[in-house]
């Protein structure tokens, strides 16, 4: 005989018994599947953090490097043309790399452009600025001075005003970049004598201004005097070896330039 | 299902050596056949060996029934250990001699020349293992003289095997193993024992899984099996009694086996 309470007491404590290893296994698996799967993720991004490290330390190197380049061959072409002025006359001297000025947009966005003449007032310093910069930031002056020659073209009607306005400050001030300024309004106007005028003015206060010597060239070749301005271009060459001039002179001489 | 069908499945189990309630299975019942055969053979003696509980006495048992019709045939099922009575047992019934006093090996034998047989008797010793290696080779040389055929069965052990080599290897013309069931087999054996008894709808309850699981605890083993079956429809039969709720009489419930199992010691708790 059996006592079927006992003896179902015995049957649970034997299951517990036979799932407790089963239980266990089952746990023990699944707790290292999940601590490798967390491993593997963890070197994962370790991996991926180290590749993008060394990725970043090769761009930085390859910057670095680049940079190294860029500034050595900065060194030699500084040190070429330090070369270049030693042989050149003391004409071109010193080399500060600014930017050019964007007050005049300020200016044009807080008053809507009241008065010509204020745009013209606020060229003036980029003119200015212009006047320290080597011969590469000289290409900027151009590009500078051409962008705002659309605004003052919408106004040409009070070009005149405006011309007589920067003349008064230039006798004032007896600023070359002024009277650069005043030359080439005068030579986009049409009127090249006045224009020949206030180049060769700027030229007597400042002979470095490369933009003073183009438009005495180019005024010249407008009142027919192409060999005068060919010779002027030729001089001017000479010491300051101006590419700009010499395209000029190969453009005058073929008779692109008219 | 009627209310004592569990208490009958429960007799059905009960360990009886009874040749009538011999079940046997293809395989054994092809070796059952052949050893038949083998005892018609002039051979001096026949071994019949196996693990406990692997149906030796059951085999001896239902070939003693089959044999007794046809041949002159002594079923000793319980070993005379003692030489002595072992001699005069067999004076009594083989010879019709009744022997006062000792009988040894000698007396037998001039016993037995000075009767003259015009049959071969066969004696059947089950439980051999018991007998005294002195006994035994006593049995040996009396198997030799042809006189009386021997068929005996051994638990196989290890010494029982160096028992069987050493008495017998060179005189026993024919011996069979008998093994544990497989499931099929005790499936078979199962259903084949409970329909014999008219328990066909607890027959019908044994599908292979709960066989599986018996033949797993027992491993095959035919009087584990009949102790496990019986403790089994003696659970069935309570819960039939006092909670009938806890049973379904569609299939051997596996927590049923295994609290038998725990009960009889197959399970170890």
């Amino acid at each position: 005989m059996f006592d079927i309470n006992e003896l179902e007491r015995k049957w649970l404590t034997y299951k517990i018994k036979f799932y407790l290893p089963h239980a266990v296994i089952t746990v023990s698996i699944i707790v290292i599947f999940i601590i490798l799967l967390t491993t593997i993720n963890y070197q994962n991004s370790k991996n991926t953090f180290q590749d993008i490290n060394r990725t970043a330390v090769a761009k930085d190197e390859n910057n670095s490097k680049a940079k190294t380049e860029t500034i050595t061959a900065k060194i030699v072409d500084s040190n070429a043309q330090n070369n270049l002025s030693e042989n050149k006359p003391k004409k071109i001297e010193t080399k500060i790399v600014i930017t050019p000025s964007l007050r005049f947009m300020d200016k044009i966005n807080k008053s809507t452009l009241p008065e010509p003449i204020r745009i013209i007032e606020a060229e003036a310093p980029a003119v200015e600025i212009i006047k320290e910069e080597e011969r590469v930031i000289a290409k900027e002056e151009v590009i500078t001075l051409e962008e705002p020659k659309s605004t003052i073209n919408i106004k040409r009607q009070n070009i005149q005003n405006d011309i007589e306005q920067v003349i008064k400050r230039f006798k004032k001030s007896n600023d070359p970049s002024l009277s650069l300024f005043i030359a080439k309004s005068y030579y986009n106007s049409g009127d090249y004598n006045l224009a020949y005028n206030y180049a060769l003015i700027t030229n007597e206060i400042d002979n470095n201004q490369e933009a003073s010597w183009i438009i005495f060239a180019k005024s010249l070749v407008k009142l027919d005097q192409k060999d005068k301005a060919v010779e002027t271009l030729k001089e001017y060459i000479k010491h300051s070896h101006s590419a700009n001039a010499k395209t000029l002179m190969d453009e005058i001489v073929s008779g692109e330039m008219k | 299902m009627k209310s004592n069908i569990f208490k009958i499945s429960k007799n059905v189990f009960l360990d009886i050596v009874n040749a009538e309630d011999y079940i046997q299975i293809d395989r054994v019942s092809k070796m059952y056949h052949s050893f038949k055969d083998s005892v018609n053979k002039p051979l001096k003696m026949l071994l019949l060996y196996g693990k406990p509980g692997t149906g030796k006495s059951m085999f001896l048992t239902k070939l003693y029934h089959d044999l007794l019709s046809s041949r002159i045939v002594y079923l000793y099922q319980t070993p005379i250990i003692d030489d002595s009575e072992f001699f005069k047992t067999l004076a009594k019934d083989i010879l019709d001699v009744k022997y006062e006093g000792d009988l040894n090996f000698t007396q037998f034998m001039k016993i037995l020349d000075n009767r003259s047989l015009d049959y071969v008797p066969i004696v059947l010793l089950d439980e051999a293992q018991l007998y005294s290696n002195f006994l035994i080779e006593k049995i040996r040389l009396l198997s030799d003289t042809r006189k009386i055929k021997f068929v005996i069965t051994l638990h196989k052990t290890e010494k029982e095997d160096l028992i069987a080599k050493e008495h017998f290897q060179t005189r026993i013309w024919d011996s069979i193993e008998l093994k544990n069931a497989s499931a099929s087999e005790l499936k078979v054996y199962i259903q084949k024992k409970l329909m014999k008894a008219n328990c066909f709808d607890s027959a019908n309850m044994f599908k292979d899984s709960s066989v599986k699981l018996i033949h797993y605890l027992t491993n095959g083993n035919y009087r584990d099996t009949n102790k496990l079956l019986y403790i089994l429809f003696d659970i069935y039969s309570h819960y039939h009694e006092n909670n009938p709720s806890k049973i379904n009489t569609i299939s051997i419930s596996n927590k049923i086996i295994e609290m038998a199992a725990i009960h009889t010691g197959l399970i170890d708790v």
